[in-house]
């Protein structure tokens, strides 16, 4: 067996084989060959830093939020909801969500505007009570009238609203929001549409119309599969199109037509159904949101948009929870959740790119309703209170009414390569709107172990040239193999925000040493 | 005659044979052990093998060297591409 050092100057092993072999006396050498960093310069002088290094830089999260490790430079990995993220090149401070009726937990899912002969109002149902919410002196008033059992579902058409009950009482109509009568007896609903100049109720698993605001109904249209329920029932492509809890249909005016039924997705929850100005139906199913157009009466191009969070069991196994309503926004599509994370009520927005969180509230807490104003250009929801969030008129943009601070955390970066180490050397923040008391304080970790490293703030407003903070004031640079943000915004009063428009994070590749040895074997 | 080693033995195994064994390191897609005149041991992969032979007509007595370049293969995550045989077979003609 020949040996190293004994035997022979070197030896080879493949397998079992070893052959020893003699060099040729200063033929042995050995070298490191793979590529290596040059050495690093600090400070932002061009000539001794930029060539060297390169850069993991994001200019706005128009893609909103779940993305754990860094693929889109338009995605970061969690918002804590306090933030705007639905425009390019900014983030600032949303609108906060102030609680505006505490302690009342909504038992339908929608808010709605109510416009009438006296002052606009928004309503909610609370239990047997209807809530308004007088546009004018924004307060919450209840209903004179207690209905006969909890109001599941609002609606309006022409100058009424109404107010299902379910099958625990016949539906109400009211012409101020005040007062509540039964105008059909024996009439229950499960929810209410206006189409074909008519309004529509669903109750079990059939369709009725009237053309006298409630008065009279026609008989009744059944749908689909007569041991399973309608839930919601809503207009778009001039058919009314019913949800029931097993699929999926719509009425022309002469025949219901099957758009599609999945028994095994039967849930009495599956109740949200929208039509969105971007031209799709969205539908939640289970814990799933669908999109969806119709062409010529069947679904087409039905994709599953469901947001997906990462990080962490619970994420993973609940991520942000089950729709129980879906509505459309001046721009946006909204939809509310419940246990995300199998704790939080929570609600996001779509934008067509991604998922953006616009609430995340108490863990414990369940979301039970949704809705957007138009009469005040508010956001709200109940979970436990109902709460208001001030948007600009007619968009989706948040009114100077910021919350305290928002937070967002960044995907882990690792230039897609995780195991290569990295040395991370500063971070350069283009910023709008800080100062000393409203600032954006950058933290970092490595792992999801680690605790959070305060990098430092940025506080002045210096654009075009961003403020620059090393990771590490003594060293030139910090070594990880990846590295995760994050940014909190940190307000100077309500009515101004810091903006957030550009970060550049600068890093070197330092790839572990690969050596070459050369020699000359003597073998003979 | 045999090749003396540092032991003071001869070399027991062929020119051919270790020639042999020294294609089979370069075209070997796992990586191989070099152990070093200190006995230090390396994971490498045998990445390029130059043979120096006398020019034809010389004394056949002549040694025959071969360069054998080696590189870490501790972070190298895929297979190396196979080498070309075109060399060796010209040195097995060379050798028979």
């Amino acid at each position: 067996m020949p040996t190293a050092g004994q035997t022979h100057d070197v030896v080879f092993t493949l397998g079992s084989d070893s052959y020893g072999f003699m060099l040729k006396q200063g033929t042995s050498v050995e070298e490191r060959v793979n590529d290596f960093a040059p050495s690093i310069g600090l400070g932002d002088n061009p000539a001794f830093a930029e060539g060297a290094w390169r850069a993991w830089e994001q200019s706005g999260l128009t893609e909103g939020v779940d993305q754990r490790i860094f693929s889109s430079k338009q995605k970061c990995w969690w918002t804590d909801g306090n933030l705007d993220t639905t425009r390019d090149q900014i983030v600032q401070l949303a609108a906060a969500w102030n609680s505006s009726d505490a302690s009342k937990s909504a038992t339908a899912p929608n808010i709605i505007d109510f416009e009438q002969a006296s002052t606009d109002v928004v309503l909610a149902a609370i239990a047997t009570k209807i809530r308004r919410y007088n546009t004018s002196t924004e307060v919450w008033a209840d209903s004179t009238t207690t209905l006969g059992a909890n109001c599941t579902r609002l609606a309006t058409h022409g100058a009424n609203a109404f107010a299902a009950c379910g099958t625990g009482a016949d539906f109400y109509r009211s012409a101020d929001g005040d007062t509540w009568t039964q105008p059909a007896a024996g009439q229950k609903a499960t929810d209410f549409a206006t189409w074909d100049e008519k309004l529509w109720l669903c109750t079990g698993a059939t369709i009725k119309n009237s053309t006298d605001n409630g008065a009279t109904w026609s008989a009744a249209i059944n749908v689909g599969d007569p041991s399973t329920n309608c839930t919601r029932m809503m207009v778009a492509f001039n058919n009314l199109f019913i949800r029931k809890e097993d699929g999926l249909y719509y009425y022309n005016g002469s025949d219901v037509v099957e758009v599609y039924r999945n028994r095994n997705t039967l849930y009495s929850g599956n109740q949200t159904l929208t039509y969105h100005h971007d031209g799709f139906i969205y539908m939640g199913e289970l814990g799933s949101i669908k999109k969806f157009s119709i062409s010529s009466g069947s679904i087409a191009n039905m994709v599953d948009v469901t947001p997906n969070m990462t990080g962490d069991a619970s994420k993973e196994l609940y991520g942000h929870g089950t729709p129980i309503w879906i509505w459309s926004g001046p721009q946006h599509l909204y939809a509310a959740f419940d246990d995300g994370e199998g704790l939080y009520p929570e609600v996001l927005k779509y934008n067509g790119l991604g998922w953006h969180q616009v609430y995340r509230g108490a863990s414990g807490d369940t979301l039970n309703a949704g809705g957007y104003s138009r009469l005040m250009g508010y956001n709200f929801l109940n979970d436990g209170a109902t709460r208001l969030q001030k948007m600009v008129t007619l968009k989706d943009i948040p009114r100077a009414d910021y919350p305290s601070s928002g937070q967002f955390i960044t995907s882990y970066f690792d230039a897609g390569l995780p195991q290569m180490p990295k040395g991370f050397g500063s971070i350069r923040v283009w910023a709008r709107n800080v100062s000393a008391t409203g600032y954006i304080r950058i933290e970092y970790r490595t792992s999801d172990s680690g605790s959070w490293t305060t990098v430092g703030d940025v506080d002045t407003d210096v654009y075009p040239n961003p403020t620059t903070i090393p990771f590490d004031s003594d060293d030139k640079s910090i070594g990880s193999n990846a590295l995760q943000l994050r940014f909190t915004l940190n307000r100077v009063s309500a009515s101004s925000t810091p903006v957030l428009e550009r970060f550049s994070v600068k890093y070197l590749n330092r790839p572990l040493t690969v050596h070459a040895y050369s020699m000359t074997l003597q073998l003979k | 005659m045999s090749q003396p080693l540092l032991d003071s033995t001869a070399e027991s195994k062929a020119v051919a044979e270790r020639l042999r064994f020294i294609r089979n390191i370069e075209d070997s897609q796992t990586p191989i052990i070099f152990t070093d005149r200190q006995g230090k041991k390396h994971l490498v992969f045998v990445t390029k093998v130059v043979l120096l032979r006398p020019i034809e007509g010389l004394d056949r007595e002549d040694e025959v060297n071969a360069q054998v370049t080696c590189v870490d293969a501790d972070d190298l995550f895929w297979p190396q591409p196979k080498t070309a045989l075109s060399v060796s077979i010209s040195v097995a003609t060379v050798l028979a």
